[in-house]
């Protein structure tokens, strides 16, 4: 099925190579979105390369339809890329980042030097404040979730309250309760609960008043698998399908990420086993996370690159449709088995057929339009998580 | 933050499932037919505009819309008040149509109304059908109002000031011709493929050639606007000359003929039109040079759709392009380019000059980065509009300003000035990357990170 076939470097070198496979198995063998601000290399993924050091896939390049796959050092051999995008390139190798908690951080991290314009730099800022205002909310709402249910008395606690040393002093000796309840002891439950809001912060509890980041994305995306439905049946531009395979895909990653969420949510409507069993919970509350957070990763700039025509022509909104096959965060088959084996077989054979590759890849010119449109993106996406 | 139940609504529109959102459009449609429950439907409907654009379910029609049904592919909105040849400008709608309404009374707008209650919008045969007899009775009474009018000395300029300027007069009479060539109008619009046309096959052709006989055998003067109304939903008007080409070739020849040169006027107004809009947008935004940068690249772009549209499309067209081209030109060097540099050397003294209190200096940076890409983005179409040689210059001036700036960082920067940031070489490293590329960029960046290690 797969098929190899070499890059070369800017010296004749051989940097990587051809894989026609487009489904892939794990989450990790997918990769996780780099938002470098190249355009030719926008929708690559990283990946660990099993080695130690990590490999870059990259989309459609000139020549045929697949995915390339160079190691990480050749990336700089093969595309000139962008001031941000070398400065970025540096500190996730120095950072083995494949993870999408990981890549996120540098590209906070890396959007606040200010290498892609002020714009980025204020939505870094904003994007890190709520990420912490998130942790913060999430903690108060469980720690008032556990209050509720698991003390003797029936208790609420206010924001105000909670703020005053009184306030304080009158949780502790709340959580002191719980804690001899449950048998440990009330430094532990602390802790506990701590670590338990630090992993769910990025979709906070069911019912909080405000959304949180990865939930928000699922909200986003339910509307996005509409519009673009929609948009399939009454455009008269999409004789192809396009948009319902793209729709399909969203379907699913929503159905994988309704599971794994009601999973996540679960833990905290039974909070007395959840905090009696943390050692074991903890881990499964992790991994829930974790696959949820993969699960979505690239989807936030998906739906970024359709929110953007929105208002446009119908030629631009089939060509970024186009962009979007190509960079479809597929959910990996490995998940797939785990939602009853959905009969998807026709999917890769879809995806062939539709991906098409991008021209003058080598030519060395950068398009500003294309590249001040990805920054925008990348901004607003970041923008969009606040 | 929004606040109001209609806010609200509007926010939540989107988390609506389709066939509950197309039921909810129906309901208000409805209830907009009804005087009492009209101000509260249209508000409404205006609240989930964003997504009927999106999802555009089959509004249903009222008297208004299937009035406007025959001519709606002319209708278009320009900025200011005016109106190009062969078009209707949807300022003029609300007063005519408030004339028709009046002149047909409610006794003669009774059999519409009542037909529209269970109208299928989906099916324009139905819609057509019910349309024919009322779109003869607007045209019996707006035809009167106009030949009254016209009987008397002051007459017109009497209705003029009636309906509220020159442009909605002249919308008048291109609707009321509109409406007496209304059935052979929609019935070619039926057969044909649903806008964008992309190609038009033979097939096509002959029902083409159809309308324009029956248009010609009820109105002659209505053959124009039958073309231009076609014109609207091909793909791109340049296509325009290739179909009139093939029109002639299969026999259409005499009927194309009588038209003269009405339709070439009608193109060529329009595209005057079009200017006139650009022009005024890129004064209006000054201040956002990007902005207009984009703009422009994205009417060269559509230009440039339109040639190969057209397959060429002839010496007229070609000439057309041209002309666009050149006007788009002179708007790029009055708005960005002549006052580029001398704005971003200015933004870059002020930078380091000592910062006037409430003054960012991200803001200071954007604001020469604006300058900078906007420059970048005209310089994408310059050689197409004569305007390489200008930014080129503006170019030069601006990396040798950022070359002295670039040396004087990295001096203080080497002896740990402490009124100069990472922040500051971040930012000018960015602005040499638009203004000369990555590679030159990445060895400041790489010369300034030693500096701040003390090396």
């Amino acid at each position: 099925m797969s098929q190899v076939r070499h890059a070369a470097t800017r010296d004749g070198e051989a940097a990587g190579h051809l894989n026609t496979k487009y489904w892939p198995a794990t989450f990790e063998e997918r990769g996780v979105v780099v938002p470098f601000t190249t355009p030719m290399l926008a929708f690559a993924r990283a990946r660990s390369n099993g080695n130690g050091g990590l490999e870059i896939i990259v989309p459609g390049l000139s020549g045929g339809s697949g995915v390339y796959i160079i190691g990480w050092s050749g990336v700089r051999e093969v595309f000139r890329m962008t001031v941000h995008d070398r400065a970025f390139h540096d500190i996730i190798e120095s950072r083995k980042a494949a993870t999408p908690r990981d890549m996120r951080r540098c590209a906070h991290e890396i959007a606040m030097t200010g290498l892609s314009g002020p714009d980025a730099i204020d939505a870094a800022e904003k994007a890190i404040e709520q990420e912490e205002n998130e942790r913060l909310l999430t903690n108060y709402y469980l720690v008032n979730s556990a209050v509720k249910t698991l003390a003797q008395a029936d208790v609420k606690l206010s924001v105000v309250e909670l703020s005053s040393s009184a306030g304080q002093k009158k949780v502790r000796g709340i959580m002191a309760g719980i804690a001899s309840d449950l048998r440990v002891s009330s430094e532990q439950l602390y802790a506990d609960l701590e670590k338990w809001s630090d992993l769910i912060a990025p979709v906070g509890i069911a019912g909080m008043p405000h959304e949180c980041r990865l939930r928000r994305l699922m909200t986003r995306l339910r509307s996005f698998r509409m519009n673009v439905t929609a948009w399939g049946k009454n455009s008269n531009a999409d004789p192809d399908g396009l948009a319902f395979l793209v729709a399909d895909v969203a379907l699913l990653t929503l159905d994988v990420g309704k599971d794994l969420l009601s999973e996540i949510d679960g833990h905290t409507d039974d909070l007395k086993s959840t905090l009696r069993d943390w050692n074991t919970v903890g881990k499964e509350i992790a991994e829930g996370m974790s696959r949820l957070s993969w699960l979505l990763d690239g989807w936030d700039h998906v739906i970024g690159l359709w929110e953007d025509v929105l208002d446009g022509i119908l030629q631009e909104q089939r060509e970024v449709l186009e962009e979007i096959v190509r960079m479809l965060p597929l959910v990996p088959t490995k998940e797939l088995d785990a939602v009853n084996g959905k009969a998807w077989g026709d999917l890769e054979n879809a995806m062939r057929k539709f991906v098409k590759p991008l021209q003058n890849w080598q030519s060395g010119q950068t398009d500003i339009e294309l590249q001040l449109r990805i920054e925008r993106r990348r901004a607003e996406a970041m923008r969009e998580d606040a | 933050m929004s606040d109001t139940p209609l806010d609200n609504m509007a926010s939540k529109v989107f988390e609506i499932p389709e066939a509950e959102f197309e039921k909810l459009v129906t309901a208000l449609e409805l209830r907009r037919l009804k005087p009492s429950h009209q101000a509260a439907s249209v508000a409404m409907l205006t609240q989930i505009r964003p997504r009927l654009r999106l999802i555009r379910p089959e509004r249903r029609f009222t008297p208004m819309r299937l009035f406007c049904r025959p001519f709606e592919d002319l209708l278009y909105n320009p900025k200011t008040s005016r109106k190009a040849l062969g078009r209707i400008p949807r300022t003029a709608l609300k007063p005519i149509w408030a004339e028709a309404e009046r002149l047909l009374g409610e006794t003669g707008l009774a059999p519409v109304s009542e037909a529209l209650k269970t109208l299928d919008p989906n099916d324009p045969q139905a819609v057509d059908a019910v349309g024919r007899p009322f779109w003869a009775a607007c045209h019996a009474a707006l035809k009167g109002l106009r030949d009254e009018a016209g009987k008397s000395k002051g007459g017109p300029a009497e209705l003029q000031q009636q309906l509220g300027g020159p442009e909605i007069l002249a919308s008048l009479d291109d609707i009321v011709t509109a409406l007496s060539i209304a059935e052979p109008m929609t019935d070619m619009r039926r057969v044909l493929p649903p806008p964008p046309i992309h190609k038009i096959s033979n097939p096509d052709l002959l029902h083409i050639v159809e309308g324009l006989t029956r248009t010609a055998a009820i109105n002659r003067d209505g053959l124009p606007m039958l073309v231009l109304t076609l014109m609207g939903r091909l793909q791109s008007p340049a296509m325009l000359p290739q179909l009139i080409e093939r029109l002639v070739e299969g026999g259409a020849g005499h009927l194309i003929q009588s038209m003269g040169g009405q339709v070439g006027e009608a193109v060529a107004s329009q595209q005057e039109d079009r200017i006139i809009d650009i022009r005024a947008d890129a004064q209006k935004k000054r201040d956002n040079p990007v902005a207009v940068a984009r703009a422009l690249g994205n009417e060269l772009q559509t230009l440039q759709r339109e040639a190969e549209a057209a397959g060429g499309g002839g010496r007229g067209v070609a000439r057309q392009i041209e002309r666009v081209k050149a006007e788009l030109g002179r708007v790029a060097r009055e708005t960005i380019v002549s006052g580029a540099a001398p704005k971003a050397l200015a933004a870059l003294e002020a930078l380091e000059g000592p910062r006037a209190s409430g003054v960012d200096s991200r803001d200071q940076f954007r604001a020469v980065e604006d300058q900078i890409v906007s420059l970048r983005l005209c310089k994408q179409y310059a050689g197409d509009v004569g305007l390489d040689a200008e930014i080129d210059t503006a170019m030069r001036q601006i990396g040798a300003k950022l070359d002295t700036r670039s040396t004087d960082l990295i001096k203080r920067l080497q002896i740990n000035d402490a009124t100069v940031s990472s922040v500051d070489l971040f930012c000018t490293v960015r602005l040499v990357e638009l203004t000369e590329g990555s590679d030159k960029a990445d060895k400041l960046r790489e010369k300034g990170m030693a500096a701040l290690r003390g090396e």
